[in-house]
């Protein structure tokens, strides 16, 4: 008897409060203190993704479609002026998703993890997980689906398979540090899609180096970043393509690129960057500013913080490249990208836009992985 | 008195500082193994780079570079510290460190 009045106090007490809620939050929309959410807000927010998702074959329509995801955080962030009552609700269609590199699955990946990092849960994903498409088994392999929320029971913390015809990822993995359990976690899941994967010193010092330069260098501050950001991270992954037998090692930043937080050197750079700017857009052949800047970050001892004892580890970075035979890396940053190759001059190119952010990508044959293993083993 | 880095510390040291790099940096092998170490006694320090995965350039300029900008003279260091391997590919990391330890040396000259 006591317990049931009890019961009925409390369910009392809780009708009250919501009343009073609900009367408080009406008098503020009525003073003009709290807005009414705009009807934008309040429909299922759509992203069409395109067909070919590809830095190389599809750049326009690739950083277009990353660019109005990116617009889904400055959104949240704008929304919460408002009178919160339900979660932005999104959709990703991806049925016409055919093609996408490693490069840009790990890029979506990022900016879902960014935006469920901003939003929590004021972002709520509509779609569905797609067909198995091999793009989109890709995608999954990364953790895109996990990441908006959907899961398959079937392939909760099972390894990866490798198929021939296919691509065989690991999750992506993101940090705001270079963590020890972090580092060997990384290693161990590399390990299980290239069996004979043991971690080597050009491969650790190689990516603890491009995570540091993440953390220490893409996010400062006297810069304004044109998004919301959460806080100085990486994300990296590895991939095995078994049809052109490589393995590829990645890590992404979503700073504001290397031109950017690199110091000129000197009177005599600063004179190149003049000239890059006023003719790199007119004559194609002229480097541009930021193709410039980016290979300058590959030569040694250059510094952001003009301290002399920092400033190595771009060469790092490179070391893989000179050890194993056929590798192969690849930085796009910001407007440039630039790759050097065993054997091989460096290479740059420009970009139309800015990629947002930082992307190292080490490309291994796997014969040369195994050979340079055995040679050191 | 001897340190296996790779045993004693970590088989993956990777950065600079502590805690903001990570939990392994060349900061923290410095002030909790190498100068400790040194301080504690006259004799050779010896420091064994077998084992670990790499050595990642900015781990041992803050680790070794490090311990000039602390007060170590290099002739200090030359006399104290024995930096070994057996693993032919980690020989380059000993001629990295002294050479990171003799720009340290200019750089505060400088």
């Amino acid at each position: 008897m006591r317990l049931e009045n009890n019961r009925k106090k409390i369910k009392r007490l809780r009708l009250n409060a919501r009343k009073r809620l609900k009367a408080a939050i009406r008098k503020d929309i009525l003073s003009g203190r709290l807005k009414r959410v705009p009807l934008q807000f309040r429909e299922v927010i759509k992203f069409e993704c395109p067909s070919e998702l590809s830095l190389d074959r599809n750049f326009d329509a690739t950083i277009g479609f990353f660019r109005e995801l990116k617009e889904l955080s400055n959104q949240i962030v704008t929304r919460r002026a408002y009178r919160k009552t339900q979660p932005v609700h999104y959709s990703i269609g991806l049925q016409n998703l055919e093609v996408i590199s490693i490069r840009c699955a790990v890029i979506f990946a990022a900016e879902i993890d960014r935006l469920r990092r901003i939003a929590g849960d004021e972002l709520d994903y509509k779609g569905k997980a797609e067909n198995d498409k091999e793009p989109i088994s890709l995608l999954r392999q990364l953790g895109l689906f996990r990441l908006v929320g959907i899961r398959r029971e079937e392939e909760v913390n099972l390894p990866p398979k490798v198929a021939h015809g296919h691509r065989t990822a690991i999750p992506l993995m993101s940090g705001l540090n270079c963590d020890e359990q972090r580092i060997v976690s990384f290693y161990q899941a590399v390990e299980t899609i290239l069996v004979d994967f043991q971690t080597t010193d050009f491969f650790h010092v190689g990516m603890v180096e491009a995570m540091l330069n993440a953390t220490n260098h893409a996010y400062l501050s006297e810069f304004l970043l044109q998004y919301p950001s959460c806080g100085k991270r990486w994300w990296a992954a590895a991939a095995l393509d078994t049809e052109c037998s490589e393995l590829k090692l990645l890590v992404f930043d979503q700073g504001h690129g290397i031109a950017r937080t690199l110091p000129s050197s000197g009177l005599i750079e600063s004179i190149e960057l003049t000239i890059a700017k006023l003719l790199g857009k007119i004559v194609s052949f002229v480097d541009t500013p930021e193709e410039i800047l980016v290979k300058a970050a590959l030569d040694t001892a250059r510094t952001r913080t003009n301290d002399d004892e920092r400033g190595q580890g771009f060469k790092d970075i490179q070391a893989a490249v000179f050890e194993v035979e056929g590798a192969r890396l690849r930085i796009a940053s910001g407007r440039a990208e630039v790759t050097l190759q065993y054997g091989n001059d460096t290479v740059s190119k420009r970009l139309p836009y800015h990629i947002g952010g930082t992307l190292i990508e080490w490309a291994f044959p796997v014969q040369s992985v195994q050979q340079h293993e055995t040679e050191v083993a | 008195m001897d340190i296996k880095i790779a045993q004693d510390f970590s088989k993956v040291p990777a950065g600079r500082y502590h805690p903001i790099d990570g939990d392994k940096t060349g900061q923290r092998f410095r002030t909790e193994y190498l100068a400790i170490n040194l301080a504690q006694s006259n004799a050779e320090l010896e420091i064994n780079l077998d084992g670990a995965v790499g050595y990642p350039s900015s781990f041992l300029e803050e680790a070794f570079g490090g311990l000039v900008r602390a007060g170590y003279t290099v002739e200090q260091l030359e006399s104290r510290l024995k930096i070994v391997t057996t693993e032919p590919q980690k020989q380059r990391y000993i001629d990295q460190i002294w050479k990171y330890i003799r720009k340290a040396k200019e750089n505060s000259i400088a």
